[in-house]
């Protein structure tokens, strides 16, 4: 078997993996993105999500109540990040298949 | 060598070191060879792996400004744990897989906490003999630890009962280039010379049963 074949067999094993890997841990992060509300003079953190057609607006808490804050914006950019990292690997999936077909 | 993953060696080694991470560091496995080029003229490294392996040598305390996740972060790297063996490592979109060893110590177990760093790096044996096995190159303008010639050959020899038989393949190939490159360099040739005769009665039988039991015209 032709190294270069095998190598990149190898590439698009480990690709598949990280892909399951990725998908894995935005199952356990909410989806949606953060955008911050204001009312009354105080500002509130709310998360958007598509479902389906509709656009739900899921209260989370008051910008004031900084912990919880920081984690729900921190878990919002690990999603958006992960997400990203997920939609490339796809990419880089279909470069391997293609150059793949070469050796069929 | 695809340009790609030049790019993303070089990515990684600036991340690192304009986050104090670098110096605390000695990249081992197959792409020390990459720095290779350095040292000896001429010298085409075969590297047929996206692991990239740091040693942590762990011989004095570990401060760096970033840890690792944050400082890769912007290279799209994201820390995955092991939930049953707690050990680490940070995988890219493009295939990229980077860990961290340190050394086996008596007593101690499978995997060891750097906080500093934010790491659980794995604890292997051999390993300690890159402490002083290294050599530093200047690498885009940052000092790059990596495992020096000698040692990476010698390492490699170590640990080949316990490979793969495809790990096993590669490992020769690319131990043989590096000593083809050493047997033409004095100095290196020297080093390696009295590596091999620093060697203790049990770990010089298992070198010398891998050079016997491959064929192998090296020095012994």
């Amino acid at each position: 078997m032709s190294i270069l074949k095998s190598v990149l067999e190898e590439e698009l094993e480990r690709n598949l993996r990280n892909q399951k890997i990725y998908k894995e841990m935005l199952s356990n992060l909410p989806k949606g993105s953060i955008y911050i509300s204001s009312r009354n003079g105080k500002q509130y953190i709310y998360r958007k999500n598509r479902v389906g057609k509709k656009i739900i607006n899921e209260y989370i808490c008051a910008l004031s109540n900084s912990e919880k804050a920081e984690e729900e914006i921190k878990r919002s950019e690990d999603y958006s990040r992960i997400f990203k990292n997920l939609n490339l690997a796809i990419k880089e999936e279909l470069r391997l298949r293609k150059a793949l077909k070469a050796y069929e | 060598m695809n340009k790609n993953y030049e790019e993303e060696l070089r990515g990684i080694i600036k991340a690192f070191g304009e986050n104090g991470i670098l110096e605390n560091i000695i990249i081992i496995g197959s792409w020390a060879t990459y720095f290779y080029v350095k040292i000896f003229d001429g010298f085409i490294p075969s590297i047929r792996t996206l692991d990239v392996d740091c040693y942590v040598p762990m011989n004095k305390n570990i401060t760096v400004k970033k840890s690792v996740k944050e400082a890769l972060k912007p290279l799209n790297y994201e820390q995955i744990f092991d939930t049953s063996t707690e050990k680490n490592k940070f995988i890219s979109p493009d295939g990229f897989e980077i860990e961290f060893l340190t050394k086996l110590r008596r007593n101690q177990s499978a995997v060891v906490r750097i906080d500093s760093m934010g790491v659980n790096a794995e604890t292997l044996g051999n390993l300690d003999i890159f402490d002083n096995g290294f050599i530093e190159v200047d690498f885009e303008g940052f000092s790059v630890k990596v495992a020096s010639p000698s040692v990476y050959v010698m390492q490699k020899i170590l640990i080949s009962k316990k490979r793969s038989d495809e790990k096993f393949r590669k490992d020769l190939e690319s131990l043989l280039l590096v000593y083809e490159e050493i047997k033409k360099n004095e100095l290196h040739m020297s080093q390696y010379m009295t590596l091999v005769n620093s060697l203790g009665k049990g770990t010089k039988k298992t070198y010398n049963d891998y050079i016997n039991n491959n064929n192998l015209a090296m020095y012994k």
